[in-house]
Formats: structure tokens, C-alpha cells, sequence
């Protein structure tokens, strides 16, 4: 945390400090490129958006800041799951369903429980993976949410997640502050809040024209969330950590239900009863959480609320970006492929947020400027699609 | 009748609303305030934050509404002729339901420049939901000011986003502070109940409203206003709020450069949303773990004193009920009773106000009954 907190100081200041001054990217396996078998099944713009996050500073530096936080885990089973999820955020409960007969096994019996709809396919649901150990592209390289959603750039997921984890130590000293509610789970909350999206970097792959794999709705919501909660059965956390993990996408507190179906989703996933593991209990035909909610479920879940506005930056910033870019190409066609990659590659140069500043306050001619001050180009030749 | 009930009959004001008349007790409130610890630490970090406030004319604003919160705008309504043709002007615009009388719609007070309850002592909600004590308003606004500060410093550090923190401070504070008005007690021990106005609680647009008709700027305003709803995702709700609260304040919120109107009719945000509007929103978010909670320790007191009544072979009235949780939670934080009592039930919650020297009943609260 010292090591990281005068960088941090430094982009506050808004000077530019050098991508030399962070350390390199972490060891991750880097996404496979060539005529492999990863390239031919995995997504293929994940090589150049990990091209793109290895310069995206304030990403990089996010990460370290992650790294730093899963370092203060005082559990020492914690702290190593976390910190491996951080090196490689690979599906691992995908073991457990190693073909296509035990993956439909599980689509059929999640419409059968009404947590999808009959429509979604198996290849919906499990999007291509090599190898189920090794991540189709890197954790600080990932998207933090669909496209034109928040964060939907490289290195969208650590700026994310890092805002997060931020958001929810803040809430736990409140909290600690406020109430004097000596005991809160601290570990619980920077464990929750780093495994909550850690599944993006598979299942929001990049393709081709610079877009993003899409993902069905689990449970009532995107899929991503119910997956991460399995990862997060299948490497052995406690109940009530599986809880507060689930809870993100809704509070325990007043939408019990949504949690309880997200519990219900992700142990098909992982393949445990959610009664017998302490998640929740049945009453009568129906399911409830086994416990009153709790306050680290209820912090995971404030602290996962900025898309509220991140979402509409982003879409917005796109629209104005695509904008100034066809006036900058001066009658030159750029395709949708074009503008995608532009709006990757600007996106990871200069935090998005810092954009819709611009932007709300002076238009079209207030961002086109930041970005001139930023030196980022609007055309560029490298925003051409990957080749095959 | 005991003596804190007798000092508050000076204070008598009817319920209006109520077809059975209620006596108010807000002085039995004022003086619980004074025993609640974490309150006062609350009211002194929120006056503490307004005083940190840069542009002059919004510090003294908010600092003003902190000494007296109370309702000014009313000024504008009054007789109830003109409270009756405001509230006839909300349900034609369909911002208010066309049974809710000008009674139920406008809480009791004496005067528009003087606050019913001090911001101190005014509770942040009711027993079935968060903060329902004398200073529970105080320690929502601290924890929402806190969190929106926290909001603010991590736009700054993780995005280089630079905030307007005048707003960030000053919307929470304002968003609640007619709950002075809107959530008076009763001698019973119960609360006055808030109409619903533009779809939420009445005391949401009232804030906005009083914060228009103290002529702060737009930005304060719409950030204000979105308290309740995001204005990302949510526009048009928050639309609906500050159509509410313009009228109330007797404004043209166009012209006022909060909304837009197209030909159709229809009305949009003026500006694209804040940051500064989305952070007072998610600063405002305790709720959805201090209502539940809130909830299952008013039930879980009410438990334990009628356990406790028994134990003294008597019986306890709601009133005796209502006053024993309020004066309990006013020593002891309602969350904090509510991680006793998830961690270990009812059981718990005794052992931790014995270890605090809290009574389940106390002579203050009113008499028992014997039990026949």
C-alpha cells in the first residue's frame, strides 16, 4: 500500500507519470496468438486489447493497487486464492464439466429450476476456453462490463474493481465509525469485491471488430455474477463469504430473492446443495438466506453501484467519440470495426470518467480538446481490425 | 403521565389528518436527543463538514437549514386556500394522489420559519424502517457525508476526475432535513406518516423545494434531487422530483435550467447527470441494510420489554413500548444492536445492553399495567 500511494497521488495531481515508473505487467499468461488452438477458439481481439491494457496506465496501476489490497488479506488461504485469481482468473469449476454432456447436464437442470430461459444455449452459457486453468486474456487486460457499458475498455475490470475495493474499505470504516460495529469482515470484503467480476476475463472476450462476447442472463442476471459466485464455491470459501460474494448485484437486505437466486444458480454451477452448505434454507416450496443479511453483503453490493453512472459516461463518451472521429477522417469511411478499436484504444489512454467531465461541461469541442491536450489521437492507423 | 409527557402538552398540536386527534411530543424527543452520544458526535461531523464548505452563500445556507430546518418555503401557502390549490396543482399534474388531503400532504407546524423537531433530535425514519430515534437523522447524514466525501476522493485518486465537494456535502445534508417536519412524534411514542409525492417520500421534494426557495443553484438543486433515483439510470424519476419541488417552490424549473421541455410535451434533465448527483445518491444507499435491520431490532426490543414486563408480572401498552425502543436506541446504535442480534438472536441483544447499563424499562417510558 506505501509502495503504490505516491503513485496514486501523482494522477490525482494529474501529472503523467511514466509507465517505466510501475512495475511490469504481472505474469499472466499472456492471451495466445498465431494459428493455435486458443486463437481458433478464444476471442480474437484479446491479443491486441492486452496490447492495449500493457500501456493503459491508471489500469496498470489499478492493478497494483489490487495486488497491494489482497496482500493485506490476513487469511492466509485468502490471501493466496485472491492473489492467484489476480495473476490468472481462469473458470477452474469448469473441471468438474469437462464435455459437452456434463455442461448440458447443468443448462437443462438451470431451466429446469427457471434460473435461465430455455432459449440459452450450452454455448451461451460457457463461452470458448482452451484450457479451464489458464484465462483466455489477462485480469488487468479484461473489460469491466459489455460494450458501451462502464468500464467497457482494456483495463476496464482492475479500474473497476479497484474503485470497488476502495468504495468498500470506505464503507467498512464508516460503518466501524458511525455505529461502533467492532468485527466486520474485512477480508470478506476485499475477497468478495476482487472475485465478483474475476469471470470477464472469459466470459467478455474480445472479438474481431473490437466488440464484446455477450452473456445470457443466470439467476436474473448477467451471467458473470452467478459464475464468479461458483469459482468462488469451488475454491472452498466459507458460507458466509459465499453469501456476501453473492450479494453484489443486489442487497441481501430488502431484494432477499435475487440473492437467493443467484446462490441457487451458482451452486448448479459448482455442483453442492446451497442447503447443506449453509447458503440458504427451504421454506415450504420455496428458498430463503440462511442468516439475516448481512453488513459485509450489504457493503459488497453499495460498493459495486457505480456503474449507476459509469454506464451512461461510457455511452455517451462513445457517441461523442465516434462523432469527432468521423469529422476527423475528413469524408474517409471508418467502419464499425474502426470506431470500436478508436474507442478502445482512446478509452485506455485516458480514463473514460475523465472524458464525460469534458465532455458534460463544454460538448464535442471540450473533449476533442482534452483529448489534443492528452496527445491521443482521434484516427489511427492502428485501430484497424486483427488480422486472422 | 409522566414528566416528559406533561412538559410536551405545552407543545399541543393536533394530527390534523388523524380522525382521532393526536398530541404531539416533540419536546419528549428534543430531550432523549441530548442522551444520544452518537448523535451529537454525528451532528458535530455533519456542522463540521458545512462549515467546510468553500462558496460562502451555500455555506451559510446549509449551515442555516443544520440551526433551524425548518420548512420556509411553506411561507408561500399561508392560508389553506392556498395550500389547497398547490396540492389540487399536484394531483393534476399527476404528481400527487387525488385522495391525499392538504392534512395528510403538509405535516403540523406553527411557524415556516421555525423547525417543528431540531435537526438533532429529528429521527431518519420509522420503526419500521432506519434511524427511527431522536438523532437518528444526525447519524444517517454523518454516514451519508462520510460516504459521499469517500466517494469523492476515490473519483479523484482512481480517475484524476476533479469534483465540485461544495455539492458533494452539501446535497446530503439538505436531501433529509425536513424529516424535521415530516416525522414529528406523537405522545404515543408514534411518528406523523409522510403523503407520497412524485412517487417517493414527501419529505424528498420538500427538501428540493426548500432548497430552490432558499435560491441555491442548479447544479446543488438537481444534485439534490436525485437522492432518491440515480439520474443515469434513472432520468426520468428524478425529473419527476424536481417537477414537484418547482412547483411547490413556485418556480418554472426550465427557466430555473434544472429540465428541458420538448413540443410533445414531455420533460428531460437539462444537463447531462453528475457525478456530484450520482454520488449524493449512492452516499443515500444505507437503507438497504438499515431498514431490514432496523426493522428486526424494533421487533426484537419490543420482545425483550414484553419479556421484560412479564418478568415484573405486568403487562406493557404500545405507547410504554414505543418510548422504551426510542430511548434504547437513542444510547445504543440500532446497527449495532442489529450485529448482536444476527450474531446470537434476542438472547445477545439483552447481554449487550446489560453490559451497556441499558434497562429494558426505565420509569420514563410510562407504567405498567399488572397483569390480571
Amino acid at each position: 500500500m506505501k509502495r503504490l500511494f505516491p503513485a496514486l497521488l501523482l494522477l490525482s495531481l494529474a501529472t503523467t507519470p511514466s509507465l517505466a515508473d510501475l512495475p511490469p505487467p504481472p505474469r499472466t499468461p499472456a492471451p495466445t496468438s498465431g494459428p493455435t488452438k486458443a486463437a481458433s477458439i478464444e476471442g480474437a481481439g484479446n491479443a491486441k486489447a492486452t496490447a492495449l491494457a500493457k500501456a493503459n496506465l491508471n489500469a496498470r496501476m489499478s492493478h497494483e493497487f489490487l495486488i497491494a489490497s489482497a496482500k493485506t488479506i490476513k487469511d492466509a488461504k485468502l490471501k493466496s486464492i485472491t492473489l492467484a485469481m489476480l495473476e490468472n482468473p481462469a473458470p477452474t469449476f469448469l473441471a468438474r464439466l469437462p464435455d459437452a454432456a456434463s455442461r448440458e447436464a447443468v443448462r437443462a437442470k438451470l431451466a429446469q429450476e427457471k434460473l435461465i430461459a430455455d432459449s440459452v444455449t450450452v454455448e451461451q452459457l460457457f463461452p470458448p476456453i482452451a484450457d479451464p486453468a489458464k484465462s483466455p486474456q489477462p485480469f488487468w487486460a479484461a473489460p469491466g462490463s459489455i460494450t458501451r457499458g462502464h468500464h467497457d475498455n482494456p483495463g476496464g475490470l482492475s479500474e473497476h474493481t479497484a474503485f470497488n475495493v476502495q468504495a468498500a474499505l470506505d464503507l467498512e470504516k464508516n460503518y466501524r465509525g458511525r455505529y461502533d460495529i467492532k468485527g466486520l469482515d474485512r477480508d470478506a470484503l476485499i475477497v468478495a469485491t476482487i472475485f465478483h467480476d474475476a469471470m470477464k476475463p472469459w466470459i467478455l472476450q474480445w472479438k474481431k471488430d473490437g466488440s464484446l462476447f455477450t452473456q445470457p442472463v443466470v439467476g436474473g442476471t448477467s451471467s458473470h455474477h452467478p459464475i464468479g459466485v461458483a469459482e468462488g464455491i469451488h475454491r472452498g470459501f466459507s458460507a458466509d463469504l459465499v453469501v456476501t460474494l453473492a450479494a453484489a448485484h443486489n442487497p441481501p437486505g430488502t431484494e432477499p430473492a435475487m440473492v437467493v437466486a443467484f446462490l441457487r444458480a451458482a451452486s448448479i454451477f459448482a455442483g453442492v446443495d446451497p442447503v447443506e452448505r449453509g447458503y440458504l434454507k427451504e421454506t415450504g416450496e420455496t428458498f430463503e438466506l440462511a442468516r439475516l443479511p448481512s453488513i459485509e453483503g450489504t457493503i459488497h453490493h453499495l460498493s459495486d453501484q457505480e456503474w449507476l453512472i459509469g454506464d451512461s459516461q461510457s455511452s455517451h463518451v462513445e457517441a461523442a467519440l465516434e462523432r469527432l472521429a468521423r469529422a476527423d477522417a475528413k469524408g474517409k469511411d471508418l467502419s464499425t470495426a474502426q470506431l470500436r478499436w478508436m474507442a478502445n484504444r482512446v478509452k485506455s489512454q485516458v480514463p473514460p470518467q475523465r472524458l464525460y467531465q469534458a465532455l458534460r461541461s463544454g460538448g464535442d469541442t471540450a473533449l476533442a480538446a482534452a483529448l489534443a491536450k492528452a496527445k491521443v489521437a482521434l484516427v489511427d492507423p492502428a485501430d484497424a481490425p486483427p488480422e486472422d | 403521565m409522566n414528566r416528559l409527557a406533561a412538559v410536551s402538552v405545552a407543545a399541543f398540536i393536533a394530527f390534523a389528518s388523524r380522525a382521532d386527534a393526536v398530541e404531539l411530543d416533540n419536546a419528549r424527543a428534543e430531550k432523549m436527543a441530548k442522551l444520544n452520544a452518537t448523535g451529537k458526535a454525528s451532528y458535530a461531523f455533519v456542522e463540521l463538514s458545512a462549515k467546510s464548505i468553500k462558496n460562502v452563500e451555500l455555506r451559510a445556507a446549509v449551515l442555516s437549514v443544520l440551526k433551524n430546518p425548518a420548512p420556509t418555503f411553506m411561507a408561500k401557502y399561508p392560508d389553506a386556500a392556498a395550500k389547497e390549490a398547490i396540492r389540487a396543482r399536484l394531483v393534476s399534474e399527476g404528481l400527487l394522489g387525488a385522495t391525499v388531503t392538504v392534512s395528510d400532504l403538509f405535516p403540523p407546524y406553527e411557524r415556516a420559519d421555525k423547525a417543528t423537531l431540531s435537526f438533532l433530535a429529528s429521527p431518519g425514519g420509522t420503526p419500521d424502517k432506519h434511524h427511527d430515534y431522536p438523532g437518528g437523522l444526525a447519524e444517517h447524514t454523518a454516514f451519508n457525508v462520510q460516504a459521499a466525501l469517500d466517494l469523492e476522493k476515490n473519483y479523484k485518486v482512481r480517475y484524476g476526475v476533479i469534483l465540485d465537494r461544495d455539492l458533494v456535502i452539501a446535497a446530503p445534508i439538505l436531501h433529509d432535513s425536513l424529516k424535521s417536519w415530516v416525522f414529528q412524534y406523537a405522545k404515543d411514542g408514534t411518528q406523523f406518516k409522510q403523503a407520497t409525492l412524485a412517487g417517493t417520500g414527501c419529505h424528498h421534494p420538500f427538501g428540493v423545494a426548500e432548497s430552490i426557495h432558499r435560491g441555491l443553484s442548479a447544479e446543488l438543486v438537481v444534485a439534490q434531487a436525485a437522492a432518491h433515483d440515480p439520474p443515469g439510470t434513472a432520468p426520468d424519476i428524478v425529473v419527476r422530483y424536481l417537477r414537484a419541488a418547482a412547483l411547490l417552490a413556485g418556480v418554472d424549473p426550465v427557466a430555473k435550467g434544472y429540465l428541458t421541455r420538448a413540443e410533445d410535451g414531455s420533460w428531460a434533465l437539462a444537463k447531462l447527470p453528475s457525478v456530484e448527483a450520482t454520488i449524493n445518491h449512492l452516499s443515500d444507499h444505507d437503507y438497504v441494510i438499515t431498514d431490514p435491520a432496523g426493522k428486526e431490532v424494533t421487533e426484537s426490543l419490543e420482545r425483550l420489554i414484553r419479556a421484560e414486563a412479564a418478568a415484573r408480572k405486568s403487562t406493557v401498552e404500545m405507547p410504554v413500548v414505543r418510548w422504551a425502543r426510542t430511548r434504547i436506541k437513542t444510547q445504543v446504535p440500532h446497527m449495532k444492536i442489529y450485529t448482536e442480534l444476527r450474531a446470537g438472536g434476542d438472547d445477545a441483544v439483552k447481554a449487550l445492553l446489560a453490559a451497556k447499563k441499558i434497562p429494558l424499562l426505565d420509569a420514563t417510558d410510562g407504567a405498567l399495567t399488572p397483569a390480571p
